[in-house]
């Protein structure tokens, strides 16, 4: 089945899509090879337990697997995607609201003081792009993030790091197009200021 | 009545160019300097300063008119842009309030120095999220796969026990219904 694999490895996403939508398991399964990545990301700005993202991932995944063949246009894939990571994401919060004590016990501990910032300068040379940031600028950047209101949040991590526009975010966050625009600018200027002394 | 002399004449010379005296006195004024070289020199020094200080009076007068409305211009470009800069850069502006950033950018140092700025920090944001893509170790897209077909298979039985269900439902229902029909009649 080899030759076949390399196949779908070479297949553009709307491609993918089609194909998973008339039963071809494989497809399928290459489409969510290359979504899991950015999904998994998404969660890990979204979200304060690090355990969570995983399981979140997992259940995003299972979800667009399972519901593939109610998207109607492949075009919105991304915009649909997300949405079920908006509604994952809300839920989450739902339960941890519920039970208040389990965050506490298990906060990540963060407080990562012994580093210089000499340590996290950003080196403008280097490529691939992961490797430009130390994982320490990473977790700060992650924390900051986190530590927005989760409005804000979710709509800046959308648009930087999914890359909707405006009106998609508005229709995955059941918000006006003007809310969305404000709350990532606010967001954009909040980040940028508490981060001025990293980068 | 005594003609005036010079000393007389260069007293009054400041009230004669304002024109606060009486027309007998301008009159005696006039014809001193028509005589006189040297207080008529001194009336025309004095006429030339009196006209480059108000020429210079204008001047600043209007420049500071100038700042003012310059000022408020700039305040107001700057409060737009700022207002729409995280738009800006993500491509959600109309033309014309596209065209309005990008002039106003060019024409102040402080909104190019923000514009750079917001692009290094998305800048490092972006990087900071190819390093959290990068951190995914398991693939959990046969996983996942697995789980569906799994979900799939459970949901079989499922259904035969629902159906199974239902049968006996409707044993119960006809049995019940046969015996009050055998009641009434
Ligand atoms: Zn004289």
């Amino acid at each position: 089945m080899e030759p076949s694999k390399h196949r779908y490895k070479k297949m553009r996403t709307d491609e993918l899509i089609v194909l998973a939508q008339s039963d071809d398991i494989k497809a399928l399964e290459e489409l969510l090879r290359t979504e899991q990545r950015n999904v998994f990301a998404t969660f890990s700005y979204l979200t304060h337990k690090r355990q969570d993202v995983a399981d979140l991932t997992q259940e995003a995944l299972l979800r667009v697997a399972q519901n593939i063949k109610t998207l109607k246009d492949p075009k919105h894939f991304k915009s649909w995607l997300n949405q079920i990571v908006t509604h994952l994401f809300y839920d989450e919060l739902r339960k941890i609201s519920r039970k208040p004590d389990i965050i506490s016990i298990d906060a990540e501990t963060d407080n990562e003081t012994g580093f210089s910032i000499k340590n996290i300068l950003p080196d403008t040379k280097c490529k691939p792009a992961e490797k430009c940031i130390s994982s320490e600028l990473e977790e700060i950047i992650k924390d900051k993030i986190r530590s927005l209101p989760r409005q804000f949040r979710i709509a800046i991590v959308l648009r930087e790091l999914q890359g909707l526009s405006y009106d998609e975010i508005a229709t995955a966050t059941q918000s006006s197009i003007g809310t969305v625009k404000s709350r990532i600018a606010r967001a954009r200027t909040k980040l940028q200021d508490g981060l001025k002394n990293y980068i | 009545m005594k003609e005036l002399n010079c000393e007389q004449v260069s007293i009054l010379l400041t009230y004669f160019i304002d024109k606060k005296l009486s027309d007998k006195l301008i009159g005696e004024i006039e014809y001193h300097l028509n005589t006189c070289p040297n207080c008529r020199e001194r009336y025309m020094s004095m006429l030339r300063i009196k006209k480059n200080y108000q020429e210079m009076k204008e001047k600043i007068c209007t420049e500071d008119e100038d700042t003012l409305l310059i000022n408020t211009f700039m305040e107001r470009e700057y409060m737009n842009f700022q207002n729409n800069l995280s738009s800006y850069l993500d491509n959600e502006l109309d033309d014309r309030e596209n065209i309005r950033i990008k002039k106003f950018a060019i024409l102040s140092p402080t909104a190019r120095q923000d514009l750079e700025d917001m692009i290094y920090f998305r800048q490092i944001l972006q990087d900071s999220f190819s390093k959290t893509k990068s951190k995914l170790k398991k693939d959990l897209s046969e996983l996942t796969i697995d789980k569906l077909t799994r979900k799939e298979k459970n949901n079989r039985p499922n259904e035969y026990t629902q159906n199974r269900f239902s049968l006996l439902l409707l044993i119960i229902i006809s049995f019940v219904t046969s015996i009050l029909i055998l009641f009434y009649t």
